[in-house]
């Protein structure tokens, strides 16, 4: 393939999720339950993907075990390995693929925020990305001292200062401020130093950050809430948004609105890239794939199903057996919890007049993403599918159990998207920014 | 005098010369030149080279690398040795850095140190919220509480708790993992925590004890003290008077360990350390005791401070060149070995290990056997039929 022929290529997000996005993947024979935080077995994740050639490997946060925390250890796998620390011990072992983790804006400091990610970008040399999600559960604020939650649309407004303190952070030391080179002189030039001194509704921040600035400038901004608010805060402030779609037609109708919301901000279309989630079982037939997906529902104990269903739509549904329709549900307004995969659920029940087992099976491995049980190539067509009548801009791969689950997608989905001219075969750059196509910010203070 | 035959501990700080030095008397590569993350990576390599316990970053002026990412991709580049670092309690929330902290220890394989601070700065306070930091009193009260409350999530999942049966489906046994509902002055946390106890238990605690209020604090809670005694006497009382308060704690002495910081100069001769380090501003060789002279003269020093109950070991303030921990580990470190004062190979995994410390019971299930003794006693005094 020529220059001339570049063509418009998927980008990939490796989303680590425990052992395995399934809910019963860590019973999964083949896999690795008793690696779950040492420190090999995200190496080993990391390490196929960017054999793989992946964008980004992903790693999502929750600070808290679910609400019903002692169904979740009893019979599921909820510990999660903590973002920043994590992403910065696979620096070491990863040379090219982007780290990118979730870190909330609802329990944490900016100054700290901006102070990490500008250290894991200095580590890895240009790769961090940082998620910047709202926490949305009512149980998470009893481990940070509050009782109940912020209200959704605090919760946005709250995130929105944080991102731009944060942004505000990374600019406030020049490019060239520190002077390594110049012996004798000033170690730190003070001209190219900067306060921020911020003053807004929930923070006041002076800066300079503590931390020169990191090699992309700043870290790439990553959104994964939907809703209309959260489509306004992506539109202004995320380079990639993480969302789950279960239909072409919803995926291409939610690509469309939040792209036109970009040029209000002075944005274009390419300075935004829309990665839905989807989980793929795959088979060397369409049949072996989708026994190995009845494989992974059989291992679902059924108050396992029922606990996720209660967590999602905040309704205990335990009184129906597993075959009965579903009750009516509330609609998405009257929660104060993550309201857009609320209404995808809500949307999907009524569309397919789902049963109780059915909809647990729906949750139970991608959580409202796409699932999909096929060959490769199967795959392959959905992804390029969805690619090219632009429902979005690549995919974030959920393995449904590690490390197999991934090394499948590396080994046999990856060369048959690299043989149809969807993906590179070589990293072309060296920064996360290079290979999401994302210009590097030019610094707020830079004399132009 | 120590009567059994002991080896001592030693740390090293990750600290960049220009944060406290001005450039004069450099005799190897110039660490002024380097960017501050690949000094430290270098010298965590020589740290561990060396054998050292345990590497520091110390809360330092800017530019320095954010120290609980630093000291986790310090994890994947080393394999034995302690990471420590200095963050403190006042503007962070209990949950985040417990778990942060837990993380850390588990990726690394039980390697996690905390050094445990407050911030009493101005310009720190102002990029935090606050016009002014919180009064001395407050942010220590403030800081014991959070430790306390980092010590519950810590110990939230028992270290049985975990079963990971593939063929039952059972993963935990929630009788092991516990909530706090801890309700103090400064927070409200529920848990558990949402990862598993981890290697060491919980991390090793370092704290200073440049202040009364501060000993009193480190002699309840630190595992290893830092001291900046300047005089062989002036370091004995010192370690006499930690080592007593902590007994009063019903700690065991050997449980606290105390590390006096020193700066070496090394030279091949007393001469030429003294021609090389002569004209260093002292007074900006941090708050350190400076020892210097050949590397028998060093480790003289070291061994007298040692042998005579002083401190337990030392954490060194690498001179200012990237080479200064080197000249230490390639000359000083085999003086020590020799001696049979330091080890030749690492003989544990965890931090824990190569300090003598035991690994914590967990609070929880410390009361939970405890109840269980008092409820067989009960039983067959025939209280409970």
């Amino acid at each position: 393939m020529g220059k001339l022929s570049k063509q418009r290529q998927l980008h990939l997000g490796a989303f680590i999720f425990g052992v395995g996005h399934h809910v019963a993947a860590w019973r999964y024979p083949e896999s690795d339950t008793n690696g779950l935080l040492k420190l090999d077995f995200y190496r080993q994740f990391a390490q196929a993907a960017e054999r793989g050639k992946f964008d980004l490997i992903f790693v999502e946060d929750i600070p808290v075990l679910p609400e019903q925390w002692e169904r979740a250890v009893n019979y599921t796998l909820p510990v999660r390995a903590e973002t920043m620390t994590l992403l910065s011990a696979l620096a070491s072992a990863t040379k090219h693929i982007g780290l990118v983790g979730t870190v909330s804006t609802t329990y944490n400091e900016p100054f700290h925020v901006a102070s990490k990610f500008a250290s894991l970008d200095h580590l890895s040399q240009g790769r961090a990305g940082w998620n910047a999600v709202t926490t949305s559960l009512d149980h998470t604020a009893k481990n940070f001292g509050r009782d109940q939650h912020l209200e959704h649309s605090l919760r946005y407004e709250r995130a929105k200062e944080f991102v731009n303190v944060v942004k505000a952070l990374w600019d406030s030391w020049e490019e060239d401020a520190l002077l390594m080179d110049e012996a004798g002189a000033h170690w730190v030039n003070p001209d190219k130093v900067h306060e921020i001194n911020h003053q807004g509704t929930h923070f006041s921040v002076r800066g300079p950050l503590n931390i020169h600035r990191p090699p992309q400038g700043q870290p790439v901004i990553v959104q994964a809430g939907s809703s209309t608010t959260g489509q306004a805060f992506a539109a202004q402030a995320a380079e990639v948004v993480f969302t789950a779609w279960q239909t072409l037609e919803e995926a291409q109708s939610f690509y469309t609105q939040l792209k036109s919301q970009l040029p209000a901000y002075g944005r274009s279309s390419e300075e935004l890239k829309i990665l839905p989630g989807i989980l793929p079982f795959i088979g060397s037939t369409e049949e072996e794939a989708q026994e190995k997906e009845a494989a992974f529902q059989d291992l679902v104990l059924p108050t396992v199903g029922y606990g996720m269903l209660q967590n999602m739509l905040k309704v205990d549904l335990s009184s129906y057996p597993l075959d009965s329709p579903l009750p009516t549900l509330p609609d998405a307004a009257e929660i104060n919890g993550g309201k857009s995969r609320y209404q995808l659920l809500l949307d999907m029940t009524r569309r397919e007049n789902l049963t109780v087992r059915q909809l647990i099976h729906r949750v139970t491995g991608a959580r409202g993403h796409r699932t999909m049980a096929g060959t490769p190539k199967q795959i392959a067509d959905l992804m390029e599918e969805w690619f090219v009548n632009e429902a979005c801009d690549g995919f974030n791969i959920m393995p449904p159990y590690l490390p197999g689950g991934l090394d499948a997608f590396v080994d046999l989905v990856i060369p048959e998207l690299q043989r149809r001219g969807l993906f590179r075969t070589e990293y072309e750059g060296t920064t996360l920014r290079d290979h999401l196509g994302l210009e590097k910010p030019i610094n707020r203070h830079a004399k132009r | 005098m120590r009567t059994t035959k002991q080896t001592m501990h030693l740390g090293a700080f990750l600290v960049h010369p220009r944060a406290h030095i001005k450039p004069s008397g450099y005799t190897h590569t110039d660490a002024q030149h380097i960017e501050p993350f690949k000094l430290y990576e270098h010298l965590a390599y020589s740290a561990e080279q060396g054998k050292l316990d345990f590497i520091y970053l110390a809360d330092s002026q800017a530019p320095s690398p954010e120290p609980l990412t630093f000291l986790s991709y310090l994890a994947g580049i080393t394999t034995r040795i302690g990471l420590a670092a200095a963050v403190s309690t006042t503007y962070y929330e209990p949950f985040n850095l417990a778990r942060e902290f837990c993380c850390l220890d588990h990726l690394s394989g039980g390697r996690a140190a905390w050094k445990v601070i407050t911030s009493g700065s101005e310009a720190e306070a102002h990029h935090f919220n606050q016009d002014h930091p919180p009064a001395l009193q407050q942010r220590q009260n403030q800081a014991q509480e959070f430790l306390d409350v980092a010590y519950s999530l810590w110990d939230s999942w028992e270290d049985n708790a975990i079963l990971a049966n593939k063929e039952s489906g059972i993963f935990a046994d929630p009788t092991k993992v516990h909530e706090l509902n801890h309700r103090g002055e400064f927070f409200a946390v529920r848990g558990p925590l949402n990862l598993p106890r981890s290697p060491q238990g919980r991390p090793v605690i370092l704290q200073d004890a440049d202040s009364e209020a501060g000993t009193l604090f480190a002699a309840e809670t630190a595992e290893v003290v830092f001291t900046t005694s300047q005089t062989l006497e002036d370091a004995q009382h010192f370690y006499q008077k930690i080592k007593s308060l902590a007994t009063a704690h019903g700690r065991s002495a050997d449980q606290i360990k105390v590390m006096a910081g020193i700066y070496p100069a090394v030279g091949i001769s007393e001469e030429e350390a003294l021609q090389t380090f002569a004209h260093l501003p002292l007074t900006n060789a941090s708050s350190h005791r400076l020892v210097y002279g050949s590397p028998s003269q060093i480790a003289d020093q070291l061994e007298e401070w040692f042998a005579k109950e002083a401190c337990d070991g030392f954490v060194i303030t690498p001179p200012n060149s990237a080479g200064g921990l080197e000249d230490f580990v390639q000359n000083v470190i085999p003086e020590l070995q020799i001696r049979g004062l330091f080890r030749y190979e690492y003989e544990g995994t965890t931090l824990r290990e190569h300090l003598g410390l035991s690994r914590p019971q967990s609070r929880f299930q410390a009361a939970r056997a405890s109840s269980e003794v008092l409820h067989s006693k009960e039983v067959q005094d025939g209280k409970i039929k």
